[in-house]
């Protein structure tokens, strides 16, 4: 009954919508692109707006704008304006439909920019859309590098609400959420595992980034598949002027960006490459230490292209990939007599996506893209021993591999049929393949081979989606975005289908300050398997909803107030109260390694909740940019077969959290930048006494009064960053000078009970993993 | 130039404050003073008892978890009261191995209900029973066989049972060279049955050794079954006994059977769990079951064997 009172509500929307527009006399529709004027590249989210009577809209995901106006036969003045560009204005005579795409040239002064007449673009009070943050790219990669790495995940870390779990760690925990419940999205393209080096590291190139987005709450429609968070990263799209690119070489990895027309105005490619050295570096010293028989090490590295076509002013294509790859190994030889011995084996995972997409405008209103795109994440484990002597050959290989892939296609509809409605539709389905994990031993010597494969069973999922989503102006202070996630999931003889409402309002209390209210109903039809509870390993398994295990759903409630203040700065404060069902942890003891069990026997089902205040202010433009964020937040978990079915805060729920993150340009040639971070403690679960066995009178257990009952000391941290810019002929050289964790705190990885080395009394010891990290790069843009 | 010095001077003391802390971060494990709620001088009570014998319960206190050197304690002058279906049925007496035992022999089908009082501990109590053993289990060898290099005996044995889908039944299998439970030593017996070597996980008490390019667990302790591994369904385990020990003698085995509460079970199995990850701090750590009630700790279960031997 409820899902059918939303489908008419919408029908009475669409037709209602289509009226207006049929009934106003004549309207003229002026559509086209905002572009960076240096590079062609599309700008996401700029604001394209009458400035006589103050009637706008923004751009969508490919820089698309279509603005509807009723003529008057008037001229109108046409403003487009994008945080760090300067804006762009130009009059125009509306007395047809008119393609205008508009450029935008970059703010090079970074003065403050103040749009002249009144500011009436949307800003943040007046966006209907909530809980979302979008980082211009240039500010994060301003901020201080770890290991001369930025990272857009450890910026997105800063924000309230988010945070990354444990130290250094790229994990994401989003209002209460676990690191599984984020959908990340690499131009559309879900990309399941996010971390190189065991978590330290985001598999995402900064160099080759165009604009990411994050969303916490108040999910429009046609974003579904997750409970938590939406991260949205736009690759760039390629220099469509000129042959343009950057070198960077760090401490730990050095990278190459290219980008160049293939045919002016018409075709454009980027590429990205990125590689770390630390083996190399290691290499000699490791072979100088084992005699020259051993050598082992890790890298990461990782590829980002894409190609753009432009076929017409209506259509486009795009053609993009990802490919990265982490790779751990060693390689031991020795002799004895007339036998050799070899061990050799490592560790290695990555990611790799491609996308191929078809923007085609259908009419100026009716902007469409056709998308097809692959996701593969791969995990493969070797050990090989073997011996040989003059006669005989003996070898042992134990292999472990797990994947997932998905192949989607999707096509999505944004329909801008006035100025008052912004209808996107769209649907997709996604097939799923999930290995989660398969053992293979091969021995072989003279008398007897094997070669045996154990769990190689693999599930295939069909997820078909379906969305409506408008974004609609009620009244000058009234905007609401309306919107349907239709999902469905099919695995084995199990359906699970859904249909999930998406609410968000706007009202406008002034021109500066606004309120806002967002509901949305998330389903997630995978889980998560975390090997460890401290950091993001490859061996993580990313396994589906089954007959058995329910998929995971999220109810999210959130209220909102926005504040600009002198077009320079944004305030919000936002409370949420989420609550997650049909969540899975493993039970007390269980583990997925070793075990030859089912892993939905060994997983226990249960609920979490999360409620919060956050407070964000943002300055984004000018010589001084950054934000203060802070957050207020509970979040807990509920497991019959975990801790006696008692409810228990969840180990990342962070009472208090605090980051402030500054960037200020003290001359052309020079800035600095500092981030400071405090969060209470992590949740820990420590024994309070020790206690005689029944089975064993010799054997002492540890007695805990409940899962993470004590907390971790607080964790804060100061890092700061400087770069010194200088302008050469044909580019610009920078160097970049980054300490991270400043003043050395020692903050806690973990705790454990051992033995003090001083005097053999028993203690508690806290172990911290990064202690003051300055690190360095050398990069030369051209 | 006044600029250049100055810079010169930033340069110096920046190097000096890195080199500084570079120093001081070498250590990165420290020691901490965390304020724990201790749980110390609590009762622990342990019985895990078994048909037709008497009770026997343990009663001990609980140390502090930052004792350098842990030593059991034991309380002895507390009242230590048998209930069976609600009725007293006596006071346990203390006895100098440590142990508070009853009169009373264990029976099935009862329900039995232990209270502990003692001066300056909190009361605890406990309920448990013992559950009935099926009859429909059979245990048979079906070959022996003589090992020339370790002349002994083999034995290839067989368990079949029959569960009925609406019980909770819950068993352990262990090898034994006697029926004095007092003098009772436990073999090891080595399976490749995936149901026994999923359900009870490799740790120091068991090893696993590559014959004929079939992998075999050996077990040598008690191996418990859950009602999971076999709910509803003909039941069928093979294993294979040495009749010889590893001080090279030989015995004559007895398998030993028994029926056991969940509650025993569950005890177990969060033991074992415990001793297995217990020192990895990047897993949760496990919680030991228990079912005493109270502000204590421990466990009382009942459990019920049959003995075969060839």
């Amino acid at each position: 009954m409820k899902i059918k009172n939303i489908l008419l509500l919408l029908l009475f929307i669409i037709k209602s919508t289509l009226l207006y527009s049929q009934t106003l006399p004549a309207n003229y529709t002026i559509s086209g692109y905002v572009e960076d004027a240096k590079t062609n590249e599309r700008l996401i989210g700029a604001n394209v707006y009458n400035a006589k009577n103050f009637v706008g809209t923004t751009t969508n995901d490919y820089g698309f704008y279509s603005l509807t106006l009723p003529s008057l036969n008037d001229s109108i003045i046409l403003i487009a304006s994008f945080v760090g560009f300067e804006p762009n204005k130009q009059t125009i005579l509306l007395n047809n439909n008119q393609n205008i795409n508009i450029k935008l040239n970059p703010n090079i002064e970074l003065e403050t920019v103040v749009i002249t007449s009144k500011n009436k673009e949307e800003t943040l009070q007046q966006r209907t859309q909530m809980s979302t943050v979008n980082i211009p790219i240039k500010q994060i990669k301003s901020l201080p590098a770890f290991m001369g790495e930025v990272d857009i995940i450890k910026a997105l870390q800063l924000l309230p609400g988010v945070h990354s779990g444990s130290e250094g760690s790229s994990g994401m925990y989003v209002r209460g959420g676990g690191p599984d419940q984020n959908l990340i999205l690499l131009d559309g393209v879900p990309v399941y595992n996010v971390s190189h080096l065991f978590g330290f590291f985001s598999v995402f190139n900064a160099d080759a980034i165009n604009n990411v987005e994050l969303i916490k709450g108040g999910f429009p429609a046609r974003y579904g598949g997750r409970l938590s968070s939406v991260v949205d990263i736009r690759m760039k799209e390629g220099n469509q002027q000129k042959f343009a690119g950057a070198a960077s070489i760090g401490l730990i990895s050095s990278k190459l960006t290219l980008e160049a027309p293939l045919k002016k105005e018409k075709t454009s490619f980027i590429i990205s490459a990125r590689r770390t050295y630390i083996d190399l570096l290691l290499r000699p010293i490791i072979k100088a230490e084992s005699g020259g028989n051993s050598y082992g090490g890790y890298y990461f590295y990782d590829l980002n292209a894409k190609l753009n076509h432009k076929f017409s002013d209506k259509d486009r294509l795009y053609v993009s990939g990802y490919f990265g790859k982490d790779k751990f190994y060693f390689n031991a030889k020795d002799t004895y007599q007339n036998e050799s011995y070899s061990d050799k084996g490592g560790l290695n995972w990555g990611n790799a996506t491609a996308v191929v997409r078809w923007n085609h405008i259908i009419t100026p209103k009716l902007f469409s893209n056709l998308t097809a795109t692959y996701s593969n994440y791969k995990l493969k484990t070797e050990i090989k021993n073997e011996q040989q002597n003059n006669n005989e050959k003996n070898s042992y290989q134990a292999l472990y591999y797990s994947s997932i892939q998905d192949i989607n296609a999707k096509y999505d509809i944004d329909f801008m049929p006035n100025p008052k409605h912004f209808i996107k539709i769209g649907t997709s389905v996604t097939h799923h393949t999930f290995k989660p994990g398969a053992t293979q031993f091969k021995v072989e010597n003279p008398n007897f081979n094997l070669d045996t494969l154990l769990k190689s069973s693999f599930t295939k999922a069909i997820e078909p989606e379906l969305y409506i989503e408008d974004d609609i102006l009620v009244s000058n202070r009234l905007k609401s975005n309306v919107g349907l996630h239709f999902t469905a999931f099919a695995v084995g003889n199990k359906f699970y289908s859904s249909v999930q409402p998406r609410l968000a309002l706007r009202y406008l209390l002034n021109e500066k300050m606004s309120l806002k209210a967002s509901y949305a109903l998330m389903q997630q039809n995978i889980h998560l398997l975390a090997t460890s509870n401290a950091v993001s390993l490859p061996t993580d398994l990313w396994v589906p909803a089954t007959g058995k295990v329910k998929p995971q759903v999220a109810h999210q409630t959130a209220l909102g107030w926005a504040y600009q203040i002198n077009n320079n700065y944004e305030v919000t404060a936002e409370t949420y109260y989420k609550k997650m069902l049909h969540l899975i942890d493993y039970k007390d003891g269980a583990s997925y390694e070793f075990s030859a069990e089912n892993w939905q026997d060994l997983v226990a089902e249960g609920n979490g909740d999360a409620y919060g205040l956050e407070l964000f202010c943002q300055k984004k433009e000018g010589k001084f940019t950054g934000w203060i964020g802070y957050t207020l937040a509970w979040t807990n978990r509920q497991f019959d077969d975990i801790n006696f079915g008692k409810r228990y805060d969840y180990k990342y729920d962070r009472r208090h959290d605090i980051s402030i993150v500054g960037i200020y340009h003290l001359k052309p040639q020079i800035e600095i930048s500092g981030t400071w971070v405090y969060g209470t403690g992590n949740a820990v679960s420590l024994p309070t006494a020790q206690f005689v066995s029944a089975i064993d009178n010799n054997q002492l257990l540890n007695y805990y009064e409940g899962r993470n009952e004590y907390r971790m000391k607080s964790y804060h941290r100061l890092d700061a960053s400087i770069t010194f810019v200088k302008q050469k002929k044909n580019g610009e050289r920078s160097w970049n000078i980054s300490v991270y964790n400043a003043y050395n705190r020692k903050n806690p990885f973990f705790i454990y009970k051992g033995i003090n080395d001083l005097n053999g009394n028993t203690v508690l010891k806290q172990v911290s993993i990064f202690p003051i990290l300055p690190s360095f790069s050398w990069t030369r843009s051209w | 130039m006044k600029n250049i010095l100055k810079i010169k001077a930033v340069i110096y003391l920046f190097t000096i404050y890195l080199f500084t802390i570079l120093i001081s971060s070498c250590n990165l494990e420290t020691i901490i003073d965390m304020e724990l709620n201790d749980a110390d001088n609590l009762p622990v009570l342990n019985c895990l008892f078994t048909a037709s014998t008497p009770f026997k319960v343990e009663l001990s206190k609980s140390i502090k978890v930052l004792e350098d050197n842990p030593t059991i304690s034991y309380i002895q002058n507390a009242k230590v009261q048998l209930f069976a279906n609600n009725q007293f049925i006596e006071e346990l007496v203390y006895l100098p191995n440590n142990y508070y035992q009853s009169q009373y022999l264990a029976k099935t089908g009862e329900n039995y209900l232990i209270k502990v009082e003692a001066f300056n501990y909190p009361t605890i109590e406990a309920y448990s029973t013992i559950p009935e053993l099926p009859n429909n289990v059979q245990i048979y060898a079906t070959d022996s066989s003589f090992i020339e290099n370790s002349l002994a005996y083999k034995y290839h044995v067989i368990l079949e049972l029959n569960d009925n889908v609406n019980e909770n039944n819950y068993y352990a299998l262990s090898v034994i060279d006697t029926l004095d439970t007092n003098s009772e030593i436990t073999y090891c017996f080595s399976t490749s049955d995936a149901s026994i070597i999923n359900s009870n996980k490799l740790n120091g008490d068991n090893f696993s050794e590559e014959s004929d390019g079939n992998e075999e667990v050996f077990f040598c302790k008690e191996v418990l079954l859950s009602d999971k591994l076999f709910n509803g369904k003909n039941y069928k385990i093979e294993f294979n006994v040495d009749a010889r020990t590893s001080n090279g003698e030989n015995i004559k085995p007895i398998i030993k059977f028994s029926a056991i509460i969940k509650d025993y079970y569950n005890y177990q199995q969060s033991v074992i769990q415990q001793s297995l990850y217990g020192d990895n701090p990047f897993k949760e750590p496990v919680v030991v079951y228990s079912n005493i009630k109270g502000k204590g700790m421990g466990i009382f279960a009942g459990k019920i064997c049959k003995y075969y031997s060839f």
